[in-house]
């Protein structure tokens, strides 16, 4: 960028001095053609006309001088252009940055997932069918040093179309080291994979549904999907990455008189502790873990013990090069309080996905063979085998929204037998 | 022999030319002098993993003139891959991504006066009161 020395100042002098100029050879020319002019007449034409030489020769001066400050007050090219295109530059980064971030240490970090949607099914023998508002989950994460906390708070609107709120973490947490952070109070139980990794974060989960044995405990899931209690948490170097290892205490849930799972948030009613260990490893690309759970389940009277409850599963995880896979496995030995006996049971799921640009298609295939001879799952409303197959397609508008479109086809293999089919179709955006 | 020359000439100004946009795109990071990390280390900080040396509690900043050259360069991902692994880091564990700072100048201030800090930048000539991870 350059700046011109300014012209107005010269070029009005200049006229003026050509006005003045030429008026005086009009004057001498007028003089010339009239009667001969005396030789005073002629000193006196001669005077003015160097009067009028004389103010030329000053204003040019004055013009000069004009030109040489205005070309001393601008600045060389460079010299102007370096710091105003590099200011420019500048700005320019900071109202990007103004525009990407939501800086957590420069305001309140206020995350969230919002989600409508619209389903056709047939479920329980009723056929619904139409828009959905499926809920608004807001969660905060602050921290100051070592010191955290995670509030979560979800709306949600159940199959009645009430709309829930709950409580769903607050923990507060102490890093120590890369190595170990203890939280306490109420978190996603850390097993498996799926729990802690989607939970209710409808956008950044890859399908609409969560597996049916792993819905949270108001949906009919049959395992506790938050846990009160303590939980440490961290990473270890292994020869081939990180080891991440979850272990916690917590509660122990109660199956209510209404058939669902409690997590007993105001304190365990039988008493008891349930106890849990998730440990994943890097292999390959992939992540593989083990996890284990364990404690005495409650029952509907306070003070009642129903089931001693034992899992051991394990998972895999592969999310690289597009593609998307994961299975978990979870494996019941229960023994009943009154009556004894050993419980075997079974679940599992496998999923696939792989992306194709914003578009990323995924089938999964899920089970559950529940012993219907244990009383954990003989109390429980979603404690019944069954068998889904599922399909879905996930369009990704940008990084922070998500159109899904998903059918399931699940057949109910015990109790009441059943099956249905649905269609589902969500929006979900994170901010 | 001239027609050597020149050969080599020519060969040696392609070779800086190819050479002058890896220098340009080159990024430097940049730590608070009392960190201690090493090169290796920088993925790790930038996706959640490594988030302490030593006593020491990391606290990454990220440059938005350059931001997406080091999420290729030192992450091998692009900036929405980038901030869909840190909002399920940040879901998952409560903690948040990297601030976001808009300039080279800005980047050397925020990591030369917060304990922990690790930064990158474009312009090397900038890193004054920090110190270079090498």
């Amino acid at each position: 960028m350059s700046i011109r020395a300014p012209s107005s100042p010269p070029s009005r002098w200049r006229v003026i001095g050509a006005a003045v100029f030429g008026g005086a050879l009009a004057l001498a020319s007028v003089v010339a053609q009239a009667a001969p002019p005396t030789e005073a007449e002629v000193d006196a034409l001669k005077a003015k006309l160097d009067q009028s030489l004389h103010l030329i020769d000053q204003l040019n001066q004055r013009v000069q001088a004009l030109e040489k400050a205005a070309a001393a007050s601008a600045p060389a090219a460079g010299e102007w252009g370096t710091p105003v295109a590099q200011r420019v530059s500048d700005l320019e980064q900071e109202v990007s940055a103004l525009g990407k971030r939501g800086n957590p240490q420069e305001g309140i970090p206020l995350h969230g997932f919002l989600t409508v949607g619209g389903l056709s099914t047939t479920e329980h023998g009723v056929q619904r069918k139409g828009a959905t508002v499926d809920g608004l989950d807001l969660y905060l994460t602050t921290e100051n040093g070592r010191v955290r906390s995670l509030t979560e708070l979800n709306f949600e609107v159940d199959s009645q179309g009430d709309i829930n709120t709950d409580l769903e973490r607050i923990q507060i947490g102490y890093a120590f080291s890369d190595a170990l952070t203890a939280w306490a109070g109420r978190f996603h139980s850390p097993y498996g994979y799926w729990n802690t990794a989607y939970h209710h974060g409808a956008q950044i989960q890859p399908t609409i549904l969560r597996p049916r044995f792993l819905e949270f405990e108001d949906k009919g899931g049959i395992l506790p999907a938050h846990d009160v209690g303590l939980w440490a948490t961290g990473r270890l170097p292994v020869a081939n990455g990180l080891l991440h290892y979850d272990a916690w205490v917590a509660n122990a849930p109660r199956v209510g008189a209404d058939g669902y799972l409690n997590q007993n948030v105001a304190g365990a009613t039988n008493g008891h502790a349930l106890v849990g260990m998730n440990l994943g490893v890097p292999i390959g690309g992939a992540t593989v873990g083990v996890h284990a759970l364990t404690g005495r389940i409650g029952g509907p009277v306070d003070g009642q013990s129903i089931t001693a409850l034992r899992i051991l599963g394990g998972y895999a995880v592969y999310d690289e090069d597009n593609w998307e896979a994961m299975t978990e496995y979870f494996g019941f030995a229960d023994r009943n309080v009154v009556g004894g006996g050993l419980h075997v049971s079974h679940a599992a799921y496998a999923q696939v996905g792989r992306g194709f640009g914003a578009w990323s298609p995924y089938v999964r295939y899920e089970l559950a063979s529940l012993d219907q001879a244990d009383d954990y799952f003989a109390s429980m409303v979603g404690g019944r085998s069954y068998r889904r197959e599922m399909a879905g397609l996930r369009y990704d508008i940008d990084p922070r929204s998500t159109l899904k479109l998903e059918f399931n086809h699940t057949r109910l293999t015990d109790r009441i037998r059943d099956s249905y089919r649905e269609s589902r179709i969500e929006y979900a955006i994170r901010f | 022999m001239a027609g050597i020359a020149r050969l080599l000439a020519l060969g040696a100004a392609a070779f800086l030319a190819a050479a002058a946009p890896c220098a340009l795109h080159a990024q430097t990071v940049i730590t608070n002098t009392g960190v201690a990390i090493v090169p290796a280390d920088v993925r790790m900080i930038y996706i959640g993993e490594k988030q302490f040396a030593g006593a020491v509690r990391l606290v990454p900043v990220d440059n938005n003139g350059i931001q997406d050259r080091f999420l290729t360069n030192f992450l091998k991902v692009d900036n929405g891959k980038y901030y869909s692994i840190w909002a399920k880091k940040s879901f998952r564990e409560g903690v948040n991504p990297p601030v976001l700072k808009a300039t080279d100048g800005e980047v050397v201030d925020f990591v030369r006066r917060t304990p922990g800090a690790v930064g990158y930048i474009g312009d090397p000539s900038k890193a004054v009161g920090v110190a270079l991870v090498k």
